[in-house]
Protein backbone atom coordinates (compact mmCIF):
# COMPACT_ATOMS: atom_id res chain seq x y z
CA UNK A 1 0.00 0.00 0.00
CA UNK A 2 1.03 3.26 -1.06
CA UNK A 3 0.89 6.32 1.81
CA UNK A 4 1.18 9.48 0.74
CA UNK A 5 1.47 12.61 3.52
CA UNK A 6 -0.72 15.65 2.58
CA UNK A 7 1.71 18.25 3.00
CA UNK A 8 -0.70 21.20 3.02
CA UNK A 9 -2.65 19.90 5.85
CA UNK A 10 -6.24 18.38 6.77
CA UNK A 11 -7.67 22.02 6.81
CA UNK A 12 -6.74 22.94 3.18
CA UNK A 13 -7.58 19.30 2.62
CA UNK A 14 -11.02 20.28 3.32
CA UNK A 15 -10.92 23.68 2.22
CA UNK A 16 -10.17 22.26 -1.18
CA UNK A 17 -13.98 20.37 -0.87
CA UNK A 18 -12.28 17.00 -0.78
CA UNK A 19 -13.75 14.15 0.55
CA UNK A 20 -13.49 13.52 4.05
CA UNK A 21 -14.91 10.68 5.94
CA UNK A 22 -16.37 10.55 10.35
CA UNK A 23 -18.91 11.45 12.49
CA UNK A 24 -18.33 15.08 11.12
CA UNK A 25 -18.17 14.96 7.62
CA UNK A 26 -21.65 13.72 7.44
CA UNK A 27 -22.91 16.85 8.63
CA UNK A 28 -23.86 19.79 5.72
CA UNK A 29 -21.36 21.94 4.45
CA UNK A 30 -21.38 25.21 2.89
CA UNK A 31 -20.04 23.11 -0.41
CA UNK A 32 -22.77 20.38 -0.24
CA UNK A 33 -25.55 22.74 -0.26
CA UNK A 34 -23.97 25.35 -2.74
CA UNK A 35 -25.50 25.29 -6.19
CA UNK A 36 -22.73 24.05 -8.74
CA UNK A 37 -25.16 25.31 -11.92
CA UNK A 38 -24.82 28.95 -11.41
CA UNK A 39 -24.36 30.95 -14.42
CA UNK A 40 -20.80 31.99 -15.15
CA UNK A 41 -19.58 34.56 -17.37
CA UNK A 42 -16.08 35.80 -18.41
CA UNK A 43 -14.23 39.68 -18.02
CA UNK A 44 -15.01 40.48 -21.68
CA UNK A 45 -18.75 39.31 -22.07
CA UNK A 46 -21.06 42.25 -22.73
CA UNK A 47 -23.57 42.72 -19.93
CA UNK A 48 -26.35 42.64 -21.91
CA UNK A 49 -25.82 39.01 -22.72
CA UNK A 50 -24.76 37.83 -19.17
CA UNK A 51 -27.73 39.28 -17.78
CA UNK A 52 -30.35 37.11 -20.50
CA UNK A 53 -28.43 34.40 -20.34
CA UNK A 54 -28.86 34.74 -16.52
CA UNK A 55 -32.32 35.39 -16.40
CA UNK A 56 -33.40 32.37 -18.77
CA UNK A 57 -31.45 30.25 -16.33
CA UNK A 58 -33.65 31.46 -13.77
CA UNK A 59 -30.85 33.40 -12.00
CA UNK A 60 -30.26 36.95 -10.29
CA UNK A 61 -26.37 36.52 -9.98
CA UNK A 62 -24.00 35.83 -12.61
CA UNK A 63 -20.32 34.74 -11.00
CA UNK A 64 -17.18 36.57 -13.19
CA UNK A 65 -14.27 33.93 -13.87
CA UNK A 66 -11.98 33.37 -16.06
CA UNK A 67 -11.24 29.66 -18.10
CA UNK A 68 -9.95 28.25 -14.99
CA UNK A 69 -12.86 28.71 -13.04
CA UNK A 70 -11.50 31.32 -10.61
CA UNK A 71 -13.40 33.93 -9.40
CA UNK A 72 -12.78 37.17 -10.43
CA UNK A 73 -15.94 38.94 -8.90
CA UNK A 74 -19.41 38.85 -8.66
CA UNK A 75 -22.71 40.37 -10.39
CA UNK A 76 -26.16 40.45 -7.86
CA UNK A 77 -29.19 41.83 -9.30
CA UNK A 78 -28.07 45.74 -8.79
CA UNK A 79 -24.97 44.85 -11.13
CA UNK A 80 -26.86 42.71 -13.48
CA UNK A 81 -29.23 45.94 -13.74
CA UNK A 82 -26.56 48.15 -15.09
CA UNK A 83 -25.55 49.36 -18.78
CA UNK A 84 -26.30 46.64 -20.91
CA UNK A 85 -22.98 47.48 -23.30
CA UNK A 86 -20.61 47.32 -20.31
CA UNK A 87 -18.64 44.46 -20.04
CA UNK A 88 -18.67 42.13 -17.04
CA UNK A 89 -15.40 43.55 -15.84
CA UNK A 90 -16.66 46.93 -15.70
CA UNK A 91 -20.08 45.86 -13.95
CA UNK A 92 -18.84 43.46 -11.76
CA UNK A 93 -18.23 43.79 -7.61
CA UNK A 94 -14.26 42.60 -7.64
CA UNK A 95 -12.81 40.51 -5.35
CA UNK A 96 -16.45 39.24 -3.76
CA UNK A 97 -15.99 38.01 0.04
CA UNK A 98 -15.76 34.21 -0.96
CA UNK A 99 -16.68 31.05 1.46
CA UNK A 100 -14.39 27.89 1.55
CA UNK A 101 -16.37 24.73 1.19
CA UNK A 102 -16.14 22.62 4.85
CA UNK A 103 -17.54 25.46 6.74
CA UNK A 104 -20.84 24.12 8.60
CA UNK A 105 -24.21 25.24 7.37
CA UNK A 106 -25.79 26.31 10.40
CA UNK A 107 -22.55 28.65 10.42
CA UNK A 108 -23.34 30.23 7.29
CA UNK A 109 -26.88 30.49 7.38
CA UNK A 110 -26.56 32.25 10.76
CA UNK A 111 -24.26 35.07 9.46
CA UNK A 112 -26.59 34.97 5.79
CA UNK A 113 -29.13 35.98 8.03
CA UNK A 114 -27.24 38.50 10.02
CA UNK A 115 -25.43 40.21 7.42
CA UNK A 116 -28.79 40.10 5.26
CA UNK A 117 -26.77 38.52 2.16
CA UNK A 118 -28.63 36.81 -0.05
CA UNK A 119 -25.74 34.66 -2.36
CA UNK A 120 -22.45 33.71 -1.31
CA UNK A 121 -19.66 32.48 -3.84
CA UNK A 122 -17.91 28.96 -2.30
CA UNK A 123 -14.32 29.09 -3.62
CA UNK A 124 -11.26 26.61 -2.87
CA UNK A 125 -8.73 28.45 -0.94
CA UNK A 126 -7.01 29.00 -4.70
CA UNK A 127 -10.01 30.72 -5.32
CA UNK A 128 -12.09 28.13 -7.88
CA UNK A 129 -15.26 28.03 -8.19
CA UNK A 130 -16.99 25.46 -6.35
CA UNK A 131 -20.40 26.95 -6.57
CA UNK A 132 -23.27 29.71 -5.07
CA UNK A 133 -24.82 29.22 -1.56
CA UNK A 134 -28.11 30.51 -1.54
CA UNK A 135 -29.74 32.26 1.81
CA UNK A 136 -32.45 30.38 1.53
CA UNK A 137 -30.85 26.98 0.61
CA UNK A 138 -28.95 27.49 3.90
CA UNK A 139 -31.73 28.53 6.11
CA UNK A 140 -33.42 25.27 4.92
CA UNK A 141 -30.54 22.87 5.50
CA UNK A 142 -29.62 24.82 8.60
CA UNK A 143 -32.90 23.77 9.92
CA UNK A 144 -33.02 20.57 8.60
CA UNK A 145 -30.33 19.21 10.33
CA UNK A 146 -31.54 21.07 13.81
CA UNK A 147 -34.54 18.97 13.99
CA UNK A 148 -32.29 16.02 13.39
CA UNK A 149 -30.06 16.55 15.78
CA UNK A 150 -33.08 17.76 18.10
CA UNK A 151 -34.60 14.31 17.12
CA UNK A 152 -31.66 12.16 17.70
CA UNK A 153 -31.09 13.99 21.53
CA UNK A 154 -35.01 12.91 22.50
CA UNK A 155 -34.21 9.65 20.67
CA UNK A 156 -31.12 9.13 22.93
CA UNK A 157 -32.53 10.72 26.03
CA UNK A 158 -35.85 8.34 25.59
CA UNK A 159 -32.82 5.34 25.50
CA UNK A 160 -31.55 5.92 28.63
CA UNK A 161 -34.44 6.74 30.47
CA UNK A 162 -35.53 3.10 29.07
CA UNK A 163 -32.61 1.86 30.26
CA UNK A 164 -32.18 2.96 34.00
CA UNK A 165 -35.99 2.04 34.16
CA UNK A 166 -34.62 -1.70 33.18
CA UNK A 167 -32.27 -1.59 35.92
CA UNK A 168 -34.28 -0.02 38.44
CA UNK A 169 -37.01 -2.97 37.71
CA UNK A 170 -34.01 -5.46 38.10
CA UNK B 1 -8.86 78.63 4.60
CA UNK B 2 -10.53 75.38 2.90
CA UNK B 3 -12.45 73.45 5.23
CA UNK B 4 -11.64 69.67 6.18
CA UNK B 5 -13.56 66.90 4.52
CA UNK B 6 -15.90 65.63 6.46
CA UNK B 7 -14.96 62.49 8.49
CA UNK B 8 -15.48 59.20 6.82
CA UNK B 9 -18.08 57.65 9.08
CA UNK B 10 -16.01 54.83 10.68
CA UNK B 11 -17.52 50.81 11.09
CA UNK B 12 -16.12 49.12 13.79
CA UNK B 13 -15.76 45.25 14.04
CA UNK B 14 -18.39 44.06 16.56
CA UNK B 15 -16.35 41.31 18.12
CA UNK B 16 -12.80 43.14 18.61
CA UNK B 17 -13.69 46.54 17.98
CA UNK B 18 -10.88 47.14 15.38
CA UNK B 19 -11.59 50.18 12.66
CA UNK B 20 -12.59 48.57 9.78
CA UNK B 21 -13.58 50.12 5.69
CA UNK B 22 -16.31 47.35 5.50
CA UNK B 23 -17.40 44.25 6.81
CA UNK B 24 -15.63 40.98 5.57
CA UNK B 25 -18.72 38.53 5.39
CA UNK B 26 -21.45 41.01 3.52
CA UNK B 27 -18.67 43.74 1.75
CA UNK B 28 -21.22 46.32 2.46
CA UNK B 29 -19.61 50.09 4.89
CA UNK B 30 -22.95 50.33 6.79
CA UNK B 31 -22.98 46.83 7.92
CA UNK B 32 -24.75 46.00 11.80
CA UNK B 33 -23.10 43.29 12.60
CA UNK B 34 -19.58 44.08 11.09
CA UNK B 35 -17.08 42.19 11.50
CA UNK B 36 -13.14 41.99 10.55
CA UNK B 37 -11.53 39.52 8.14
CA UNK B 38 -9.40 37.85 11.67
CA UNK B 39 -13.08 37.82 13.24
CA UNK B 40 -14.56 36.27 10.25
CA UNK B 41 -12.01 33.33 9.67
CA UNK B 42 -12.16 32.05 13.47
CA UNK B 43 -15.95 32.56 13.49
CA UNK B 44 -15.70 30.32 10.43
CA UNK B 45 -13.37 28.17 11.43
CA UNK B 46 -11.12 28.38 8.35
CA UNK B 47 -8.41 29.24 10.65
CA UNK B 48 -7.59 26.96 13.07
CA UNK B 49 -4.34 25.22 13.72
CA UNK B 50 -3.27 22.69 11.78
CA UNK B 51 -3.96 19.13 14.11
CA UNK B 52 -1.20 17.55 13.09
CA UNK B 53 2.96 18.91 11.54
CA UNK B 54 2.68 16.88 8.94
CA UNK B 55 -1.28 17.40 8.09
CA UNK B 56 -2.33 13.85 9.00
Amino acid sequence: MEVYDYVAGKQDWLAAGLPSEGLLARLPRAGDVARKDVPTCSLGDRLGDVRERAKKAGWEVCVVVNEERIVFGLMRAKELAGDPNQTAEQAMRPGPSTFRPHVPIEEMAAHMVEHDRPSSPITTSEGLLVGVLLREDAEREAHRLHEALHEHEHEHEQHEQSEGGEAHAR
Amino acid sequence: MPAEPAPAVTLVCRHCGREIEFCSFCDRTDCAAASCYGCLVIALGESTAPLHVHGG
